[in-house]
């Protein structure tokens, strides 16, 4: 059983009026471990999909009775959140691109391969996965963002008052931070928030791709012809098409290559792009959230970003802070999440020891939300009880937390000792750099040095 | 190469989906699809119901594509367009050559079902 499938149930519903296409098709549903809903006709899929409520349809676009279109959406009308996989004769794409256009999850052309079937189907029912905490009504939503973002901090009180004040506009934003902070729910926050709420929110990493892939991956495949009219790429829609009316996440774009980055440039300048193997153009409405591994401005240095494409996406920065920058709201978030881990486990755990939060306030969480995360998850997993006690966390945690220091003691500065003034104002520059999310110029201003400084001295650090 | 113009490789790998009872399984209802249309295709170009031949082509189209019937499904192709064109005497020009690959396809699946 796949995964996703299995966690979500067994919520698909397969529309064809052919017999001996829906019992193939079926067949290869079954045959991964799906449990399809049957339908022949567009009134019956309708019946079916208002009854049994599926999360995914396939749904092929020529039905005896109605325009597939039609079914597509009333159905999406229904239930927005519903993933809809449609199905087309080949020589009909325009067909599925419409459909694409109007909402419809992918799209798949007779004939089908079953690895595309059954990849089309896993990523319909993954996206929902993704999905499913952040769904639901205003209020839920809510909820859900609230709990993602809990917080008092004033660095994340910054947050908040950011995302609230962005999410109107449709100007693209850049969130920044390192590894685990957040920078996913920050960019969903944005999407939730704004008026494209209801429409979908596709995430793409590009460094989960070579090149080639993630070209087809973005803009999509019109499918191309080899010989004895079989398909030799099959039409595919990309995040773009994908996205449109919603919000585009597009991860690690430092990792786009700066061929790619050209074509992605004129699809920002024109708002329209070309499915790979087609020349029509096809106009889009999509709001766009980036994120970068590192400082993006470094990337820019080191020619991995085009200067015209950072700065049509540099448009609106959100810093989403470390955790070690957070204060409190390690503890609460510590409470929060050992709450939810001992559900997860059927643990009885319900509280941490006093010496245990007075620790992860020291800690210096490089790993940021994930590692406090697996660092709960550990103790849970492995012991037992109602509180979380020192012994029970990872072997070597303790160790490397800074010693807490007196506060009877006059503040000596002892934290330097030892160093040379070189170490230490290699110290204070990377710990600035780390309170704003990995940006120089945020580190620079706050420091009263220039940005130029600051990457200058990086060069001779690199170089020592 | 079949009695029929059909791919080997493709019908291979739609046959062996499961074991040889769903390999009869599909093959009947394959058959009977084809039959089902064939018969629907004489039934309606009598009447001159094209958008009904529009939609029998356009099954056609999927089943042949699908067991690698390409010549069936490229015929059957041309002529569900000629029906979407409302250009009757093209299809009237191409549909006996398609009923004639609809029968031969269909012929030709039933004798693998004896096998």
């Amino acid at each position: 059983m796949p995964l996703a499938a299995a966690a979500l149930g067994d919520g698909l519903l397969l529309v064809e009026d052919t017999p001996s296409l829906q019992m193939l098709y079926a067949t290869v549903l079954r045959k991964a471990g799906y449990k399809p809903m049957l339908a022949s006709s567009g009134a019956e899929a309708l019946q079916k999909f208002a009854e049994h409520g599926p999360r995914v349809v396939l749904l092929d676009l020529m039905l005896p009775d109605a325009d597939g279109l039609m079914v597509m959406r009333e159905m999406l009308e229904l239930r927005p959140e519903a993933r809809i996989v449609v199905i087309t004769a080949n020589g009909s794409v325009n067909n599925a691109i419409e459909a694409t256009r109007e909402g419809a999850f992918d799209f798949l052309v007779k004939p089908l391969g079953d690895i595309r079937m059954i990849g089309a189907v896993a990523s319909a029912f993954a996206d929902l996965q993704q999905d499913v905490s952040l769904a639901g009504d205003d209020a839920s939503r809510n909820d859900a963002l609230e709990r993602a973002f809990m917080g008092r901090s004033d660095a994340m009180r910054d947050v908040h008052s950011r995302i609230a004040a962005v999410a109107a506009s449709t100007a693209p934003v850049f969130i920044l931070g390192e590894s685990g902070t957040g920078k996913e729910l920050c960019a969903r926050a944005v999407h939730l928030k704004s008026a494209r709420a209801a429409q979908r929110f596709v995430t793409l990493n590009c460094s989960a791709a070579d090149p080639e892939q993630l070209e087809i991956e973005l803009f999509g495949h019109a499918g191309q012809k080899s010989g004895r009219g079989k398909s030799a790429a099959p039409t595919r829609a990309g995040a773009i098409a994908r996205a449109d009316g919603g919000t585009l996440f597009l991860q690690n774009i430092q990792d786009m290559s700066l061929d790619l980055q050209s074509g992605f440039l004129r699809f920002l300048q024109n708002a329209s792009f070309s499915p790979v193997g087609d020349t029509r153009l096809i106009k889009v409405d999509v709001r766009l959230i980036c994120t970068a591994s590192g400082d993006p401005t470094e990337h820019l240095r080191a020619g991995r970003l085009r200067e015209e494409l950072y700065y049509r996406l540099f448009v609106i920065p959100i810093a989403m802070p470390p955790l070690r920058a957070r204060g409190g709201d390690i503890v609460l978030l510590a409470r929060h999440y050992l709450a939810q881990i001992a559900a997860d486990e059927g643990k009885r755990f319900r509280k941490l020891a006093p010496d245990v939060e007075d620790l992860f306030l020291r800690l210096p969480w490089q790993g940021n939300v994930r590692e406090l995360i697996n660092v709960l998850r550990h103790a849970v997993v492995l012991h037992d009880g109602e509180t979380v006690t020192l012994d029970m966390l990872p072997p070597g945690l303790v160790q490397s937390a800074p010693q807490p220091r007196d506060p009877a003691l006059p503040d000596t500065g002892d934290a330097f000792a030892g160093l040379t003034m070189a170490q230490i104002e290699e110290r204070a520059i990377t710990a600035a750099i780390a309170r704003h999310g990995g940006s120089v110029p945020r580190a620079a201003r706050e420091l009263d040095i220039a940005p130029s400084t600051i990457y200058r001295k990086r060069e001779s650090w690199d170089k020592s | 190469m079949l009695q029929a113009d059909i791919d080997e490789t493709i019908l291979t790998a739609f046959l062996d989906l499961g074991g040889s009872e769903m390999r009869q399984a599909l093959l009947a209802q394959v058959h009977s699809d084809l039959t089902r249309c064939g018969a629907a295709l004489a039934e309606l170009s009598e009447c001159g119901d094209m958008g009904g031949l529009c939609r029998a082509a356009h099954e056609i189209k999927g089943i042949a594509a699908t067991i690698g019937a390409t010549t069936l499904s490229d015929l059957a192709g041309q002529s569900e367009a000629a029906c979407a064109h409302g250009d009757a005497a093209l299809f009237a020009r191409l549909q006996p050559e398609l009923s004639e690959h609809t029968r031969i396809t269909a012929e030709t699946l039933s004798s693998l079902m004896q096998v």
